[in-house]
């Protein structure tokens, strides 16, 4: 399904979580969605999803708005960091309910799930530890098959290898039926290399959106004596500098083939730092 | 040298063996931990000596991490380069697809396809549609030629550099380079 942005705007009382972002996510891809804290990515995906009005500007998804929009609304699957689901209910309740909702779920695909993440379906959500709800909140994502799915921060309180897991079952379920999946996470490092496509948020402001292998190719890390890289970044777009020892490290927009040509050591940079590096340069910390 | 340290790694226990002699619990559960200790340091050995030939094998160049300091399609190029210059791929094996390499690195399969399909561009590895892909015939003479033309570049060159900064003329680094080669004849 093809999303399409135009100067969106979300205001709350004085601030603006979104300030005037155009963008189109063409094809079904896996979207890395970064951030800091506050960029304005939750703000974003709760109006994608059809749970909130923007204040101005408008999100087309396939030509049609996601407020109000049944047909939408069933392709659109929004998992959040919590509070997900209602605390009363069995897990069985709950999967009995997404199953009615979402025409695309996979029946199997969740109960497989729930074995592989060991929940019982007689138990209720309110007696899950934080780790479980969240595992909870993976399956529901996964196996609604949403032609759209949304995961802000899935995954509070799992364990390193539960997380793993997901990865795995995230991929396996992408190559089986490509879909527009959105992912919006903290721990960039871990998923970085699940991104086709990455987009940050700053302030409420678009500040990049590529492809993350062209990313990996267009940007890069330039090292060596100070002298010979200040030489090598002169009128270039540079990012962030660090010295330290006579040497130096520029990061900046640039070719690597062409910077590796100076002789200096190049390395691509990994989508956390530029994230980092970026956003940092905007706050002009 | 694995006896010596089984020597004294179980020398305390038995001592306590000897002195404790009268309590029979005590004596078995020392024992115990002496037969444990023994296997640990036999199943340990295993692994480091399983380990340390690791390299030898021929799946030496099958990296088990990739790193994001190189676009990650590269890496998956210049892996299955790699194993075709070793012969670990031979022409006209299959080679893993899109999906295999996606789920065992963790990555979209967009890019593994990325890397996969470059391959195909340069005549290393044809398609059978709905079979996968193999290795052709000629691409091993491929990559070797090109490999020789980027190995000035790759190799010669940080040789030099490297050799200009501690001050190594041009004959004495001939004269390692010719060193080595005999110290591989021997």
């Amino acid at each position: 399904m093809k999303i399409e942005v135009k100067n969106l705007q979300k205001q709350y009382g004085k601030t603006l979580a979104l300030d005037d972002i155009s963008f189109t996510l063409e094809e079904p891809k896996i979207y890395g969605l970064l951030g800091r804290n506050g960029a304005g990515k939750t703000t974003f995906m709760e109006i994608l999803s059809g749970q909130i009005l923007s204040s101005g500007g408008e999100i087309r998804i396939d030509g049609e708005k996601p407020f109000d929009n049944q047909r939408l609304t069933e392709s659109i699957c929004l998992i959040q960091e919590g509070n997900n689901f209602k605390r009363d209910l069995k897990l069985k309740q709950v999967l009995r309910i997404y199953a009615a909702f979402y025409p695309t779920w996979d029946n199997d695909l969740a109960f497989q799930l729930m074995e592989e993440y060991q929940l019982d379906a007689n138990k209720k959500v309110k007696s899950l530890s934080k780790g479980m709800e969240s595992a909870l909140g993976i399956i529901v994502g996964l196996a609604s098959k949403a032609p759209i799915t949304i995961f802000d921060e899935p995954y509070i309180g799992l364990d390193a290898a539960a997380r793993k897991k997901f990865y795995q079952i995230l991929l396996e379920a992408y190559e089986d039926e490509k879909r527009t999946i959105i992912f919006s996470t903290h721990l960039i490092d871990e998923v970085s290399l699940l991104f086709e496509e990455i987009l940050i948020l700053e302030q409420g402001k678009l500040l990049l959106q590529a492809d993350a292998e062209q990313l990996r190719d267009k940007a890069c890390a330039v090292t060596g004596p100070v002298h010979q890289v200040e030489q090598f970044i002169a009128g270039k777009e540079v990012i962030k500098k660090k010295k330290l020892a006579g040497m130096m490290t520029a990061y900046l927009y640039q070719n690597a083939e062409v910077a590796k040509e100076t002789g200096l050591k190049v390395e691509s940079i990994p989508i956390q730092d530029l994230m980092i590096y970026l956003t940092e340069a905007k706050k002009g910390a | 040298m694995l006896q010596k340290k089984l020597n004294q790694l179980l020398a305390p226990n038995l001592r306590y063996v000897y002195n404790k002699s009268s309590n029979l619990p005590i004596v078995m559960f020392t024992l115990r931990f002496s037969f444990f200790s023994l296997l640990t340091i036999l199943i340990l050995s295993y692994m480091v000596s399983y380990i340390s030939n690791e390299p030898n094998n021929k799946g030496d160049n099958m990296k088990n991490k990739l790193n994001e300091n190189k676009p990650i399609y590269l890496q998956i190029k210049e892996q299955l380069e790699d194993s075709i210059i070793n012969d670990s791929l031979k022409p006209g094996e299959r080679v893993p697809s899109t999906n295999e390499f996606a789920a065992f690195y963790q990555i979209n399969p967009a890019t593994a396809a990325k890397g996969i399909n470059e391959l195909v561009t340069e005549e290393i590895l044809y398609k059978r549609r709905g079979v996968g892909m193999f290795v052709t015939d000629k691409a091993k003479d491929l990559l070797v030629s090109k490999r020789k033309e980027s190995f000035y570049e790759n190799f010669i060159k940080p040789l030099k550099v490297e050799a200009s900064n501690l001050s190594i003329r041009p004959n004495e680094l001939v004269e390692m380079v010719m060193r080595e080669e005999q110290g591989n004849e021997d």
